[in-house]
């Protein structure tokens, strides 16, 4: 048995015919109006799908997409994370550091230019030798520092120095 | 095609800023480059004599020689051996090496004042004879006198440059 809807929907597409048409539109004769709206309702909606073509895609497209990417923009900037973001203070502390390192060893001289033969400096920090014959006396005068080696044997004449 | 444009023009942005910022990183690296090179060191070994023969110094030791004749009381000294090395800070280094005489820089630290803390091994043969450390200035040469040769004696000399 088939509902009111079912054979109301069915009427309406035009899918009843014989005995069952018939009977349908003698129980409901106050519908044949409906039939009537809903086709010209039909045929307003079919002729309105038709869509126009629009003359030049790609710029309406750009438009459309630039509008968003302002709307994203204007989203963004009243919020503080674009300032002060992680990745934005890392970079400026790198870049802050790397400035202050150049400045610093661009301005602040690191070398002695001085004559080191004015600057004599030679100071014996401490001595040990491989056994008690052997002694170790450091002479410090002004310009000149001297570990004397005490106790080693001499060398032998024929031994060659030579490299 | 907007969203692509948006997305090369962000591209762009940090591609310039990343340049930016390894711009700066070279800048202070090419400048402190100088800052942290190699110590040359620099040693002699030199024979102490009254020989009659003049001998001449290395130009290094030029101006020390009324100090030496003071010093060791030798009228002649005559250059027998001498080397010039780049030193590692971190590796014992072979310095100087004549007959079965050898000095070692042990260690090289540099210090306040352009100075360096050097570490040396003075070795006979195969004997340690002594091992000493010492603070020196750039081109100050320490002397140390070694074992006695011939009708004189020797004498090593060391001196580190930056």
């Amino acid at each position: 048995m088939k509902t009111f809807e079912e054979r109301f929907t069915a009427w309406l597409d035009g899918a009843l015919d014989g005995e069952e048409l018939r009977s349908f539109e003698r129980e409901h004769r106050s519908l044949a109006h409906e039939r009537s709206d809903f086709l010209k309702l039909q045929s307003l909606l079919r002729c309105s799908d038709h869509r126009p073509q629009l003359a030049n895609p790609d710029f309406f497209n750009s438009q459309i997409m630039a509008e968003i990417a302002r709307g994203r923009a204007a989203k963004k900037k009243p919020g503080t994370r674009s300032w002060l973001g992680l990745p934005r203070l890392a970079w400026g502390g790198l870049g802050v550091l790397s400035v202050g390192f150049a400045l610093f060893f661009t301005f602040i001289p690191w070398n002695d230019y001085s004559d080191p033969r004015a600057k004599y400096v030679a100071e014996v920090l401490k001595t040990k030798t491989a056994g008690p014959k052997i002694k170790a006396t450091v002479d410090n005068q002004k310009d000149m520092t001297i570990i004397k080696l005490e106790g080693l044997d001499k060398l032998p004449p024929g031994q060659d120095l030579h490299h | 095609m907007g969203r692509v444009r948006a997305a090369g023009a962000v591209t762009r942005l940090r591609a310039r800023r990343f340049w930016s910022i390894a711009a700066l990183f070279l800048l202070a690296v090419v400048v402190c480059a100088p800052a942290q090179g190699a110590a040359h060191a620099w040693s002699c070994l030199l024979y102490a004599s009254n020989a009659a023969t003049p001998a001449k110094l290395p130009e290094r030791l030029a101006a020390y020689g009324p100090r030496l004749k003071r010093s060791f009381g030798f009228s002649n000294y005559r250059l027998t051996a001498q080397y010039e090395i780049a030193v590692d800070e971190a590796v014992e280094t072979p310095l100087l090496s004549a007959g079965d005489l050898h000095i070692f820089i042990t260690s090289l630290l540099p210090a306040p004042g352009g100075r360096y803390v050097v570490g040396l091994l003075f070795v006979e043969g195969s004997q340690q004879i002594m091992e000493t450390q010492a603070r020196v200035g750039r081109g100050s040469p320490l002397f140390i006198r070694g074992p006695e040769w011939r009708e004189g004696q020797v004498i090593i000399v060391v001196a580190i440059d930056a």
